[in-house]
């Protein structure tokens, strides 16, 4: 029995008014025809695009161990436009090296306003023994075709949180990022300012030192200090990036530390910027990077395994190397396994871990926590420490 | 060699997740195939810093303790997935400014619940109640209808269940005068109007007195490690149940001959085979883009068209570098508007500058210790028509995001005292490209299609026997009979491979 209600003026015929109209809806031909898309997929495929076809329009190169490409799209793929960015963030490159196939994450080192323009610039330094770098300072060149992701990556500048000062400590090739941001100052893009720490070896190795000073030379929003490790030299600081340099050009009042560096750097500064006493909130950090086994970590004794790639059902065995992040491996057997940061953080390379067991080191290990239940692993940042069989998702 | 299944699943949200794991327990040989990396769809968890947020779940309705269990957690218990699921315990607090404004909050169970509407609105306690009374006459007439599979007779119906009749597919707030409920208790009831995303005035009541009541009855919960463990959980289900799950794998086409489905082709060009296909996608995306045009029936476009995109989101999640108390947060969630008219606020859906609604959760309420010590999760989330979004370009998007931001964040602190932009050390924004880039929904809709009265959940379900001519091609998701939300989507699901499986066991 249904409750005693009074519903006043309600009429139960109601009832089939909604269903009429619906009949009536389903039968009513119409020559209109769906939208194929839709304008926030359009945007969203413009702001995130899956990949970019490029190619290489210039070469810049800076003394015999840098150079920067400039990237306009390539025409000839349908390619139209480079992606609008954040200054700070970064793209993945796709490479075929021999028989291996990888990413490589590379800052970009222009502005967002040239991005309007249809270009961007990525600038290559070689890196110590390194694989990617040597390749592409080696072949890249006018004309060569790149394929890179979206643009990717946090290490931009955020006025809901950051400071209006920000103090950059760069290192190395970590001042490309830097460089997108001085360019989104100058060009009104970002509003902020910034005091640059910029350490180098001599001031031979200075990356980009002329296009700092002119951009320092256009906007007084943007001051660089070079920091030299090996050298004395009159207008440049000596030494490395300690709290006490810091605290000399930081402003008296609030200010954001933002760290792109080797990983070095990132040690040092470790046991440095505690000394500031800045709240967790004032302090970023770029990606760390490819973690490299340094042979002191606690709990990894490196050693050659086989793991088991299952891709799709298909099975098949690799070695991985003494010192290997599975991502490596499988790469260095021509598998393109998905990647994007390499460092942990993104979860692109996330893999699903059926056997064995895996060494992450805590400050690279980006998983989340249902991750740990269900064997959801970052093999970029994963070694394993036995024989291991992972599902990679491709 | 071509590959073959029994069911193929497209998408692995809410939905297509459930309907895979279900499809897989019941014994079908099944693959779902998901665009991304990962599984989830809306139903995911992100890291930045030190902080993991929830992307989407503010509570799940139907789950409901070990003793009385709600829809979800049977199904989920069938499915034996492993969970660590949070009890709701206060149902809502709601600050709406303007005239007739109030700041009311109320607990979960039923009689707490009442008893409260009465101390906040003095004489609403018999409206209230027959409120609830009518849902169970709703559930009931539901129960004579779906008894014989939507066979039933006009003539019982208005005998058994004229109460039903008159307020299945009649808007909230006609019922509500109907019952001549005090205007207070009307506006404070009105709260969850944002999950259903249409005004009162548009959609049934039936619908909503449903929902209200699965929240307050049914105690909502929240997962511990954020709706990723649910997914991941119903992931590891199909695994069990001996399905396989290809990500990052797209589905380009669904292949349909003679009006009867038979398998998909991914964006890498793989044909795989299967005599039944659920799609977690929608029908206005299959029918623009996944099938040939002289395969769709004519009703079915016809109704395809004339549907509605729901709601998309605009979101932001702040890791704070201080604790809830050093806030001053004490509620799990507040809804806040700026005036009681649903219609108005609908209507400022559309307008970036204008719209006058959010919410703001903070996750350390209701799920300690879910940041570090000293640290909390915030989250707000703002409903939107996708199109309000339309004149956005990719140079002013940051921009644009961030006054909205800025906007939200200065009426939150200034309708609760508390200060929040001092102490931001994470924050993330996710507006209706967003949505549209990580779910591909037509302009980043979140909410299935909306439920006008012609399309809620009542005639969805009733005429769903002569919709979805294509034999072999089912839907589910929020988009599915049951609506858009968690439960829902996880039902729907639920309900699609079941059909499946009868279908099968036919023959067909
Ligand atoms: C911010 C936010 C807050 C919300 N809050 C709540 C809440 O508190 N409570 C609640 O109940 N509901 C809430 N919702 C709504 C709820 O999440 C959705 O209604 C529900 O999850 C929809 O489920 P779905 O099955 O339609 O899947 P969707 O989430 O739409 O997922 C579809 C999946 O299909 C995949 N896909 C798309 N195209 C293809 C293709 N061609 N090939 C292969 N795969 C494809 C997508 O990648 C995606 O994984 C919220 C949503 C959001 C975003
Ligand atoms: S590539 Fe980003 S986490 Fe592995």
């Amino acid at each position: 029995m249904q409750n005693n209600i009074e519903l006043i003026g309600l009429d139960p015929e109601n009832f089939w008014r909604a269903m009429e109209e619906r009949r009536n809806v389903i039968v009513a031909d119409s020559a209109e025809e769906l939208p194929r898309e839709y304008a926030m997929n359009i945007l969203a495929a413009r702001l995130h695009p899956h990949q970019q076809y490029f190619i290489i329009s210039q070469v810049k190169e800076h003394g015999p161990d840098a150079k920067s490409y400039v990237l306009e799209p390539d025409k000839s793929c349908g390619a139209t436009e480079c992606a609008y960015f954040s200054a700070g963030q970064y793209l993945a490159v796709y490479l075929e090296i021999g028989g291996s196939r990888l990413w490589r994450p590379y800052s970009i080192c222009s502005g967002p306003a040239e991005a309007l323009q249809g270009r961007c610039v990525l600038t290559v330094k070689r890196a110590k023994d390194g694989f990617a770098s040597e390749f592409i300072l080696a072949n890249w060149q006018a004309g060569t075709k790149v394929v890179t992701s979206g643009p990717l990556g946090h290490f931009s500048y955020e006025p809901l949180r950051d400071a209006k000062t920000v103090v950059g400590l760069a290192g190395g090739s970590g001042i490309t990022p830097f460089h997108s941001l001085a360019c989104a100052i100058r060009d009104g893009v970002d509003d902020f300012d910034l005091v640059l720490l910029y350490g180098s070896r001599n001031s031979d190795d200075i990356l980009l030192k002329e296009e700092f000073d002119a951009i320092a030379a256009q906007c007084d929003r943007v001051k660089v200090v070079h920091v030299l490790s090996d050298e004395k030299k009159a207008g440049y600081e000596n030494g490395f990036l300690t709290a006490e340099l810091i605290q000399r050009y930081a402003p008296a009042g609030d200010y954001s530390v933002f760290v792109c560096g080797p990983r070095a750097m990132y040690d040092f500064l470790e046991t440095e910027l505690p000394k500031l006493g800045l709240s967790p909130r004032r302090v970023r950090h770029e990606l760390f990077g490819e973690y490299k086994i340094s042979g002191r970590e606690s709990g990894y004794a490196a050693r050659e395994t086989n793991a088991k790639i299952v891709i799709r059902g298909e099975e098949r065995t690799i070695k991985c190397l003494p010192g290997e992040s599975l991502l490596s491996a499988m790469e260095r057997a021509g598998i393109a396994a998905p990647s994007q940061c390499r460092s942990g953080e993104c979860g692109y390379c996330r893999s699903r871990l059926l056997q064995g067991e895996v060494f992450v080191p805590s400050h690279v290990d980006g998983r989340r926590l249902a991750d740990f239940k269900y064997g959801g692993i970052h093999p970029c940042c994963s070694f394993p420490l036995g024989d291991t069989a992972i599902e990679v998702p491709m | 060699m071509v590959k073959n299944y029994d069911v193929i699943v497209i998408g692995a949200g809410n939905g297509g997740l459930t309907a895979a794991a279900r499809s897989a327990h019941m014994g079908m040989k099944t693959l779902l195939l998901e665009k991304h990396n990962i599984p989830g769809g809306c139903a995911s968890s992100f890291r930045r810093g030190r902080f993991e947020f929830e992307t989407a779940l503010h509570e799940l309705a139907e789950y409901g303790g070990p003793e009385d269990r709600g829809e979800i957690r049977r199904l989920f218990d069938k499915l034996g997935l492993e969970l660590e699921m949070i009890e709701m315990k206060h149902a809502f607090r709601t600050i709406v400014t303007g005239p007739d404004g109030f700041d009311a909050a109320v607990p979960m169970g039923m009689e707490a619940f009442i008893q409260k509407m009465e101390v906040l609105s003095p004489g609403s306690e018999k409206s209230v109640r027959q409120c609830f009374a009518l849902a169970d006459d709703c559930s009931n007439a539901l129960r004579y209808i779906f008894k014989n599979k939507g066979v039933y007779d006009r003539d019982v119906l208005l005998r058994d269940h004229s109460n039903f009749m008159k307020v299945a597919n009649t808007p909230v707030t006609e019922v509500f005068e109907a019952l001549r409920m005090p205007t207070a208790a009307r506006n404070i009831l009105s709260t969850y109007w944002s999950y259903i995303g249409l005004p009162l005035t548009k959609f049934d009541f039936m619908l909503y007195i449903l929902m209200v009541k699965r929240y307050i009855e049914i105690h909502a919960y929240i997962p511990k490690m954020r709706s990723h463990d649910i997914t991941l959980a119903l992931a590891d289900a199909v695994y069990r149940f001996g399905g396989d799950v290809w990500y990052n794998t797209e589905v380009k086409r669904i292949l349909v001959k003679d009006r009867r489905a038979y398998g998909v082709v991914t964006a890498n060009g793989e044909e795989v085979h299967a005599r039944h296909i659920i799609s977690n996608i929608s029908h206005k995306t299959v029918f623009a883009n996944m099938i040939d045009r002289e395969q769709i029936p004519a009703q079915d476009l016809n109704l395809a068209r004339a549907r509605s995109v729901g709601l998309s989101s605009f979101d932001f999640y702040m890791g704070m570098s201080k604790s809830p108390e050093e806030l001053g947060i004490e509620d799990y969630c507040i809804f806040f508007a700026d005036t009681v008219d649903t219609d108005d606020l609908y209507d400022r859906f559309s307008d970036i500058e204008r719209n006058g609604r959010f919410t703001m959760n903070c996750m350390n309420i209701a799920n300690p210790g879910c940041s570090p010590e000293g640290t909390s999760l915030m989250w707000c989330t703002m409903l939107f028509k996708g199109e309000a979004w339309n004149a956005v370009k990719p140079e002013n998007y940051n921009k644009t995001k961030r006054n909205l931001v800025m906007r939200v964040i200065k009426e939150y602190e200034r309708l609760t005292g508390n200060i929040l932009s001092d102490s931001i050390e994470e924050i993330a924004i996710a507006a209706p490209p967003t949505f549209a880039r990580y779910i591909g929904t037509p302009n980043g809709s979140i909410y299935g299609y909306e439920p006008f009265l012609w399309d809620g959940m009542m005639p969805r379900m009733l005429a769903a026997g002569e919709e979805n001519n294509i034999q072999g091609l089912h839907f589910c998701g929020g988009h599915g009979e049951r609506l858009h939300g968690f439960s829902s989507a996880y039902s729907n699901g639920d309900s699609a491979a079941r059909i499946v499986a009868a279908e099968m066991k036919e023959g067909r």
